[in-house]
């Protein structure tokens, strides 16, 4: 398990991670933690505060709300919902990861015809 | 009085990067960090209270530091005004320095403008580790653009403290030509010099008051003495404002008053005190970073 490299790449997409999430459902902080560890079957599995930075700098550029509220079983939780704005920002960051992935993909397939 | 749970604790320490936050954002975030811990232990079927499972709870947040700096930086407003204006100010005193070199080449001897151009990358460097030392801490809070401000106004203020000395240390081992003579010339022209120590005031009381503001551990005296040093500067441009505007305006019969004498030569103590004691809690401060131990939250990666 290289969980370090993992770590590393986190970094720079854990915006794209939780925006995915939300577009599905309004989530809570650990809420999501738990969906982003079961999600990638236990390969990604962050330092769980670095989780609430990156929430509350989404809020203050708009692209997330949040708001307290009970469930069921009686506790307050602080669910964190996409905005319209947050939506489209989903959209082309989807779109810039897919052309990422294909570009890096691309020079790795090349890298391996060649070794063959 | 209860003593505080280790993930209190933790919470405490992340708020103590947050001072400069309001209280209600504070108490969310509070709030927030208190649920996640609830949810933890619900999740892991454990006791919320148990210090043991608040240890591994706290290990698998990270850094209360590194969370702490995260969520100020997440917060830090885009424009922010002590910011804003101590940035104006620092950037007028750089001008009003470089200004000194034009004024002296039109009305004395172009030689200052070498002599000036020499000091520059002589001071380059020391400028650098004091902008390293006192500007580091608060990077959290400064944008990059006030970054290079601080830097220049830095430099403007080993110009004017050190420039003399550079240059009678050149004279010494046989730059004869420099000359200490036109080396003072600056300094002597108080004209020249008087309105830089007014913006170089206002600049370090706003980064005094910055400090305090946001409690950052490593600046909390180098705050206190950044407010000395600034209330010293604008005491000693008040000085000489006296000095110069009194006569002139014919309120008294003497070109200088006993009174600004006094205030002069008392602002300008508490000037080099309280730069003696910046330098002092800047090595101090460096000696304990030196040798802080790293532990394990600081070194792992946070996601």
């Amino acid at each position: 398990m290289h969980m370090a490299e993992y770590r590393e790449l986190l970094k720079g997409s854990l915006d794209l991670l939780i925006l995915t999430l939300l577009k599905s459902e309004p989530m809570y902080g650990y809420q999501m933690v738990k969906e982003i560890h079961a999600r990638s079957a236990g390969a990604l599995k962050m330092k769980e505060g670095s989780l609430y930075p990156a929430l509350h700098r989404l809020e203050r550029a708009g692209l997330i709300d949040s708001a307290w509220q009970r469930r069921t079983d009686g506790v307050d939780r602080r669910y964190y919902r996409l905005t319209a704005r947050g939506l489209e920002a989903v959209e082309e960051r989807h779109a810039t990861w897919a052309r990422f992935v294909a570009a890096i993909e691309g020079v790795l397939r090349h890298e391996r015809t060649d070794t063959i | 009085m209860s003593e505080q749970t280790p993930f209190e604790r933790y919470v405490q320490q992340v708020l103590a990067h947050l001072t400069a936050l309001p209280d209600e954002q504070r108490e969310r975030v509070v709030r927030e960090l208190q649920q996640h811990l609830e949810d933890a232990a619900q999740h892991a079927n454990a006791d919320p209270h148990d210090p043991q499972f608040q240890h591994q709870l706290i290990a698998q947040m990270g850094s209360s530091r590194r969370l702490g700096r995260d969520l100020a930086r997440a917060h830090r407003p885009s424009t922010y005004w002590p910011y804003r204006i101590g940035s104006i100010a620092a950037l007028c005193s750089t001008l009003g320095f470089f200004a000194a070199m034009p004024i002296g080449f039109l009305f004395r001897n172009e030689e200052v403008v070498m002599d000036t151009l020499f000091a520059v990358p002589v001071l380059l460097v020391p400028t650098m580790l004091v902008l390293h030392l006192i500007y580091q801490p608060l990077r959290p809070q400064m944008s990059w653009w006030t970054l290079i401000i601080g830097l220049l106004s830095t430099f403007a203020l080993f110009m004017s403290a050190i420039y003399p000395y550079i240059v009678t240390f050149s004279e010494w081992i046989g730059f004869a030509h420099l000359g200490l003579d036109r080396a003072l010339y600056i300094t002597r022209r108080t004209y020249v010099f008087f309105p830089l120590f007014a913006l170089i005031g206002v600049w370090y009381l706003l980064i005094g008051l910055l400090g305090r503001k946001t409690h950052i551990p490593a600046t909390s005296e180098f705050s206190w003495m950044s407010i000395a040093a600034g209330i010293s500067y604008l005491s000693l441009f008040l000085a000489i404002l006296l000095n110069l505007v009194l006569p002139w305006l014919q309120v008294v019969q003497t070109p200088s008053p006993p009174i600004v004498h006094q205030m002069f030569w008392i602002s300008l103590l508490v000037w080099a005190l309280s730069h003696m004691a910046c330098a002092g809690i800047a090595a101090i401060w460096l000696a304990e970073q030196s040798h802080k131990p790293i532990t394990h939250n600081d070194t792992a990666a946070t996601a």
